[in-house]
C-alpha cells in the first residue's frame, strides 16, 4: 500500500487546506440541518476552520522546505512558490472577508449559514485551482470555486438585481468555462499533454517552431477562459453588472478571490509552460492589456454607481497586473506585489461599502456617500486611503506597485505600453478622485448619517488601511516575498 | 546632527496632524498659538542647521531613515547642502511670516483650523521635496506639494470656480508628473540608483547616451510644476485659493520647485546642450507671453500670477544659460518681493471686501499708506530698480545670458524686453490701485490690521536688502552653493565696463517701463496728445485672453478629452445595450413581455461580444508576425 502511495505521490499535507475547508463546510452543513445550534457555535466553527486552513498552508511551507518544487498525486497537484503564494493570498482573502460575509448572511431571511458554506467551498475550489498541475484539475478547481460564486451573487432572493446578476454571472461564466475546457482539449488532442510542466518539456523537446497551430490556439482559448475570470477587456462586460447586482457584503470576496487565483494560474502558465516559446503571444496579450486599460478608464469615468466604478477600475488594474505577468520574470514579480496590494485595497473598499450601503443591498449610487466625512471620520479617512492607493498616490502601496511594475516594463523596453499605462493613471486620478471629492470636500446639505461600526470591523478596516500605508512606506518586505515567488525561474 | 533634518521636516507634519486630530476643539486663538509656535520652532531649527553647515564650510549633511527598496538599493534619505539649506531657510521663514499674516486674513473663516492644517501639510511636503537625498523622496515631496496645493486652491470649495481651478491645476500637474516619472524610470535603468551624489559621480565618468531624453522628460515635470509654457494656464486659475496661500505656494515656494530640481540636477544637466536650449527658449517664451498677458489683466491677483510665471521664465533663462547661482538668487529675491506683493494684494482685497478688480480701486494710497508703500517697494524691486533686491538678481541673469555670446545676444535682447514689460505692467498695477483717481466709493476703506501690515513691513525690508547677499562685489550666495555646484561649469558674469553698461541698460529698462506706465495710466498721454494707436484694442484683447492660449488648450485638452471619453463611453454603452443587436433584442422584447430588455438584451449581447472578441483575438494572434507568415 505504501509503495503505491509513494508511486502516485500520495500526500495529504499538500491538499490539507482544501481538506480543512471542505471539512469545515461539511460540519457547518451538519449543524445546520440536524442540531439547532445558535449563531455563536457556528461562528466558532467557521473561524476555527479558517484558522486551521491557514495553519495547513503553514504546514505546506514545511513540506516545500523539505521537498522543494514537487508534484503529487501522479502529476495532479503541484507544490511550488506560486501555489504557496496563492494559498497564502486566498487564505488571507477568506480571513479578511469572513466578517462581512458572516454579517451579510446573518441578515438573510432564512438565517442560514448557506453563504458561509458556499464561501468555504469556493475557497477550497480556488485553493485547488492554484495548486493544480494538471489542466483538468485546474478546471475542476475553477468550477468548484466559480459555481459557489454564482450562487453567492444571487443569494438575496428578494432583490431582482441580485437574481439577474447571478444569472448573468452563471451564463457568461459557463461560456467562459466552455471556452477554457475547449482550449484544454485542443491542447490535449494536438500535443498529448495536460501537465503544465510537461507542456514546457514538450515544447523544449520539439522546439517552439514545431508546436502545432492547434495547440497554440488551444493555449489562446485557455487564456481567454482565464481572462474572463480576471475581468480583462474585452471580456469585462459581466463584472460591472455582477458587482452592482450582488449583495455588497459578498462582492469583496467575489471580486478578489477569482482574480487572485486566476492571476496566479496565468502567471504560472506564462512563466512555466510557455517559457520555451517566449514572445509567442505578445501581440495577443498587448491587445488585451491596452484594451483593458483604455476601456476600463473610459467607462469608469462616466459611472455613477460606485460598485460599477470599482468594477471598471478593476478592469484597468487587471490590465496593469497582466502587463507585468506577460512581460517576463521581473514583471511577474512586480505583478505579484501589485496583486497583493490591489487585493488588500479592494477588500478594504468593499468592507467599507458594505457598512455604508448595507450588507444585502445592490445599487450604490455615488451620491450615497455625500459628506461622509462629517459624521463618519473613520470611514471617510480609510476610504480615501484605499482610493488613493488604487489611484497610485505616493506613500501608499498602490504607488509602489505601479512604480515597480512600470520600471520593470521600461527595462523590458516596452516604451509604448508604459506610456499608455502612465496615461491611464493620469485618467485614473479623474475617476478615483471623484468619490473622494464627494465624500470629503464637496459641501452638502444632507450628509449621510452616522453608521454603526462594530469593533471587529474597526479592527479589520484599520488593519487593511495600515497595510496599504505600510507597504507604501516600507515595501521591501513584500518586495522580497514577491521576488521569492519567482526566484526559481530566474 | 543628521536627525535634525528629520526634525525640520516633521515639525510642520506633526503640527498638521495635531490640528487635524483635535481641530474640533480649537478656537482661533489656540490654533494661532499652536501653529505660530511650531513655525517659530521650525525657523529656529532650520537656522540652527543652516548655521551648522555654514561653519562646516557647507559640507553636506546626510541622513538615512530606512531602506525603501532592496536591490537596486533605494533608501529613504535626506541631504542638506547649501542649495537645500537656502531653500529650507526660505520656506520656514516665509511660512512663519505668511502664517502671521493669515491669522488675520483668514479670521472668521469657518474652516480656520483646516486652513492651517493644510498650510502646515504643504510646508512639510515642500521641505520633504527640497531636503530629499534622492529622486524617490523628491518625487514623494513633488506629489505631496501637488496634493496640498490642490487642497488649498479648492479651499473654498463651495465656489464652483475654485473647485474647477483645483482640478485643472491637479490635472495639468499630472501631465508634467507623467514626464517626470518616465524620466525617473530611465534614470533608474541607466544608473541603477536614485541617489543624487552617486548619479552625479557616475555621470562624471561616463555620460549616458540617452541623457538628452532623460532630461527632456524631467523637464516636462519641471515645466508642469513651475508653470512654464505650455503647461502654465493652471497658475492664474489657482488664484481662487486664499491669498496668503497663493503667496506661499503659487509665488514663493512650490512653483519654484522646478527651478530647484533643475539646479539640483545641474551636474548632469550641464552635459545636455539640447535641453539647455529647450530650457532657455521655453523660459524666454514664457517670460514674454506671461508679461504680455499681465499687461491687460484686471484682477489684482491675476496680474501677479502672470508676473510670477514671467519671473519663473527668467529663472529658466538663467538655468538655460548655465547661470545656476543667478537662478537660485532670483528665486530667493523673487520669493520675498512676490510674497510681499501677494500679501499686499491680500491686504487690499481684505479691506476692499473681496473686490479684486483693479479698475474699481484707485486712490488707496491715502487710505492704506503702509500697504501702498510696501507694495511700492515690491513693485520697484521686481522692476529692477537699484538697490532693491530684484535689480541684483535680474541684472545677474541678464549679464550671464549676455556673457555666453553668439545666439545668446538675441536671448539677452528679448530678456531685456521682458524686463521692460515687467516694469511696465507692475507700474500699471501699482498706479491703478494706489494712485489713479478712485472710480468707486472708497470712503470706508481703512488700513489693514497690524497683523497684516507687520509681515508686509518685514518683507519690505527684506525686499530692499536681500539683494546684497550676492552682488558683483560680494559673492555670498555663490560661496553657499559652491559645494553643490563644484563639478558644474557655471556661467560667470562679464567683467568691468561690460557689466556696468549692461547694468545701466537694465536699469534703463526698469525706469522706462515704470515711466511709460505712469505716462499711459496716470498722465493719460494718449488722450492728452490725441494719439491713436492702430490695433490697440486688438492688442488689448490678445493680452487679456493670453493670446487665446488658454482657450485653445482648454478646448483641446480639458473639454475635448472629457467629451471624447464621454462620447465613446456612451456610444459603446449604447452599442452594447441596444446597438447592433438592437433589432434582435427589440423583436424579442415585443414577442415576450415578461422578460425585461436589460436582461435578455444584455446577456445575449454580452455573449455575442464575447464570441466576436474571441475571434478578434484569435485573428490578431494569427496575424502577428511569425505565426502564419
Amino acid at each position: 500500500m505504501k509503495a503505491i502511495a509513494d508511486a502516485i505521490g500520495f500526500n495529504l499535507v499538500v491538499i490539507s487546506p482544501t481538506i480543512a475547508l471542505v471539512l469545515t463546510a461539511l460540519i457547518l452543513l451538519f449543524f445546520t440541518i440536524t442540531i439547532e445550534s445558535n449563531e455563536k457555535v457556528k461562528q466558532v466553527i467557521t473561524f476555527s476552520g479558517v484558522v486551521s486552513t491557514l495553519f495547513c498552508v503553514f504546514l505546506k511551507f514545511g513540506l516545500f522546505l523539505q521537498n522543494g518544487v514537487s508534484s503529487y498525486f501522479s502529476k495532479k497537484i503541484l507544490l511550488d512558490e506560486f501555489s504557496l503564494f496563492g494559498n497564502v493570498l486566498i487564505g488571507l482573502i477568506l480571513l479578511f472577508n469572513i466578517l462581512p460575509i458572516w454579517d451579510s448572511s446573518s441578515q438573510l431571511r432564512e438565517k442560514t449559514t448557506e453563504a458561509i458554506i458556499l464561501t468555504l467551498m469556493s475557497t477550497s475550489g480556488f485553493m485547488l485551482m492554484v495548486d493544480s498541475e494538471n489542466l483538468i484539475m485546474l478546471f475542476i478547481g475553477l468550477e468548484i470555486g466559480s459555481i459557489s460564486l454564482y450562487a453567492l451573487a444571487g443569494l438575496n432572493r428578494v432583490d431582482k438585481l441580485s437574481n439577474e446578476a447571478s444569472l448573468k454571472y452563471f451564463l457568461l461564466g459557463s461560456l467562459a468555462s466552455c471556452i477554457f475546457i475547449y482550449g484544454v482539449s485542443l491542447v490535449y488532442v494536438s500535443f498529448s499533454v495536460l501537465s503544465v510542466y510537461d507542456f514546457a518539456t514538450g515544447v523544449g523537446f520539439v522546439g517552439a517552431d514545431s508546436v502545432p497551430l492547434t495547440t497554440k490556439l488551444g493555449v489562446i482559448l485557455t487564456f481567454i477562459g482565464l481572462l474572463f475570470k480576471i475581468a480583462a477587456a474585452p471580456f469585462q462586460s459581466w463584472a460591472p453588472d455582477v458587482y452592482q447586482g450582488s449583495p455588497t457584503g459578498y462582492v469583496g470576496y467575489m471580486a478578489s478571490v477569482a482574480k487572485a487565483s486566476a492571476f496566479i494560474v496565468i502567471a504560472r502558465l506564462c512563466q512555466v509552460s510557455l517559457r520555451f516559446m517566449p514572445n509567442e503571444f505578445d501581440s495577443f496579450f498587448l491587445f488585451v492589456v491596452i484594451l483593458s486599460v483604455v476601456i476600463g478608464s473610459i467607462f469608469a469615468s462616466v459611472q455613477d454607481d460606485l460598485k460599477r466604478l470599482l468594477a471598471y477600475s478593476g478592469v484597468v488594474q487587471s490590465g496593469f497586473i497582466l502587463s507585468g505577468i506577460v512581460s517576463g520574470i521581473n514583471g511577474t514579480s512586480a505583478s505579484m506585489f501589485y496583486l497583493f496590494a490591489y487585493i488588500i485595497q479592494l477588500i478594504g473598499i468593499f468592507v467599507i461599502f458594505s457598512i455604508i450601503n448595507g450588507k444585502m443591498s445592490s445599487n450604490f449610487n455615488i451620491q450615497d456617500i455625500q459628506g461622509l466625512i462629517i459624521n463618519n471620520k473613520f470611514l471617510a479617512v480609510t476610504f480615501c486611503t484605499f482610493m488613493l492607493g488604487l489611484a497610485g498616490i505616493p506613500l501608499t502601496s498602490g504607488f509602489v506597485s505601479k512604480f515597480i511594475l512600470l520600471t520593470n516594463l521600461w527595462a523590458y523596453q516596452k516604451y509604448l505600453l508604459v506610456s499608455i499605462l502612465l496615461l491611464s493613471t493620469v485618467a485614473g486620478f479623474y475617476f478615483y478622485l471623484k468619490p473622494i471629492w464627494i465624500a470629503t470636500i464637496e459641501k452638502t446639505e444632507t450628509p449621510v448619517e452616522n453608521f454603526k461600526i462594530k469593533r471587529s470591523e474597526y479592527l479589520l478596516i484599520s488593519s487593511l488601511a495600515t497595510m496599504t500605508i505600510f507597504f507604501g512606506l516600507v515595501p521591501s518586505s513584500l518586495i522580497n516575498i514577491s521576488r521569492w515567488v519567482v526566484q526559481s525561474y530566474l | 546632527m543628521g536627525i535634525l533634518i528629520l526634525g525640520v521636516i516633521l515639525i510642520p507634519f506633526l503640527t498638521s496632524l495635531f490640528l487635524k486630530v483635535i481641530g474640533k476643539f480649537l478656537n482661533e486663538l489656540l490654533t494661532n498659538f499652536i501653529t505660530l509656535n511650531a513655525a517659530m520652532l521650525s525657523v529656529a531649527t532650520s537656522f540652527f542647521l543652516f548655521g551648522y553647515i555654514f561653519f562646516d564650510k557647507f559640507k553636506p549633511l546626510k541622513f538615512e531613515l530606512f531602506q525603501w527598496f532592496p536591490n537596486p538599493e533605494i533608501n529613504f534619505e535626506f541631504y542638506l547642502d547649501g542649495l537645500s539649506g537656502v531653500m529650507m531657510v526660505l520656506i520656514c521663514g516665509l511660512s512663519l511670516v505668511i502664517q502671521l499674516f493669515s491669522t488675520s486674513y483668514m479670521s472668521k473663516d469657518e474652516n480656520y483650523t483646516k486652513y492651517f492644517e493644510y498650510f502646515n501639510f504643504f510646508v512639510f511636503s515642500m521641505l520633504l521635496l527640497v531636503l530629499s537625498g534622492n529622486f524617490l523622496v523628491m518625487f514623494f515631496g513633488w506629489e505631496l506639494v501637488g496634493l496640498s496645493s490642490y487642497l488649498l486652491i479648492s479651499f473654498w470649495s463651495e465656489k464652483k470656480s475654485a473647485a474647477r481651478a483645483g482640478n485643472k491645476a491637479f490635472i495639468l500637474n499630472r501631465i508634467g508628473d507623467f514626464g517626470f516619472l518616465i524620466g525617473l524610470m530611465m534614470i533608474l535603468n541607466e544608473f541603477q540608483t536614485f541617489n543624487f551624489l552617486r548619479i552625479f559621480e557616475s555621470s562624471l565618468e561616463t555620460i549616458p547616451e540617452n541623457l538628452d531624453v532623460i532630461i527632456v522628460f524631467l523637464l516636462l515635470g519641471a515645466f508642469g510644476k513651475s508653470a512654464q509654457f505650455p503647461l502654465f494656464s493652471w497658475l492664474p486659475d489657482a488664484m481662487e485659493g486664499p491669498t496668503p496661500a497663493s503667496a506661499l505656494i503659487h509665488a514663493a515656494t512650490m512653483v519654484t520647485a522646478g527651478v530647484f530640481m533643475l539646479v539640483r540636477i545641474s551636474p548632469i544637466l550641464q552635459f545636455s546642450e539640447l535641453s539647455s536650449l529647450i530650457i532657455i527658449s521655453m523660459g524666454l517664451l514664457t517670460a514674454l507671453i506671461a508679461a504680455f498677458a499681465a499687461i491687460n489683466q484686471k484682477d489684482i491677483k491675476k496680474v501677479l500670477a502672470y508676473s510670477t510665471i514671467s519671473q519663473l521664465g527668467f529663472m529658466f533663462i538663467a538655468i538655460g544659460s548655465g547661470a545656476y547661482v543667478a537662478a537660485i538668487f532670483h528665486l530667493v529675491t523673487h520669493a520675498f518681493f512676490k510674497a510681499l506683493l501677494f500679501l499686499g494684494a491680500g491686504a487690499v482685497i481684505h479691506e476692499m471686501h473681496h473686490e479684486q478688480n483693479i479698475y474699481k480701486m484707485g486712490g488707496l494710497r491715502k487710505k492704506m499708506p503702509v500697504t501702498a508703500a510696501m507694495m511700492g517697494i515690491g513693485t520697484l524691486a521686481i522692476s529692477g530698480i537699484p538697490p532693491l533686491a530684484g535689480f541684483w538678481s535680474k541684472d545677474e541673469i541678464l549679464a550671464s545670458v549676455f556673457s555666453r555670446g553668439g545666439i545668446y545676444y538675441g536671448f539677452w535682447a528679448l530678456s531685456l524686453l521682458a524686463a521692460f514689460m515687467t516694469a511696465f505692467y507692475m507700474g500699471r498695477h501699482w498706479l491703478l490701485i494706489f494712485v489713479k483717481e478712485p472710480t468707486s466709493d472708497i470712503e470706508n476703506i481703512h488700513e489693514a490690521p497690524k497683523n497684516m501690515t507687520r509681515p508686509l513691513i518685514l518683507l519690505g525690508i527684506f525686499s530692499i536688502f536681500i539683494g546684497f547677499i550676492n552682488t558683483p562685489f560680494f559673492h555670498g550666495l555663490e560661496k553657499v552653493l559652491d559645494e553643490t555646484l563644484k563639478s558644474v561649469e557655471v556661467t560667470h558674469l562679464p567683467e568691468g565696463i561690460t557689466l556696468a553698461i549692461l547694468a545701466v541698460l537694465s536699469i534703463g529698462a526698469g525706469f522706462s517701463g515704470l515711466g511709460l506706465a505712469y505716462l499711459i495710466y496716470i498722465f493719460d498721454i494718449f488722450s492728452y496728445f490725441k494719439i491713436k494707436l492702430p490695433f490697440l484694442s486688438e492688442i488689448k484683447l490678445l493680452s487679456k485672453e493670453v493670446l487665446f492660449l488658454n482657450k485653445v488648450g482648454n478646448a483641446i485638452f480639458v473639454r475635448g478629452l472629457k467629451t471624447l471619453s464621454r462620447k465613446v463611453a456612451v456610444t459603446v454603452d449604447n452599442m452594447t445595450i441596444d446597438g447592433i443587436v438592437n433589432g434582435v433584442a427589440k423583436s424579442f422584447l415585443r414577442s415576450s413581455q415578461q422578460i425585461s430588455l436589460a436582461q435578455t438584451g444584455l446577456v445575449r449581447n454580452y455573449v455575442v461580444y464575447f464570441g466576436l472578441f474571441m475571434l478578434v483575438l484569435i485573428v490578431i494572434y494569427l496575424f502577428s508576425p511569425g505565426v502564419l507568415i
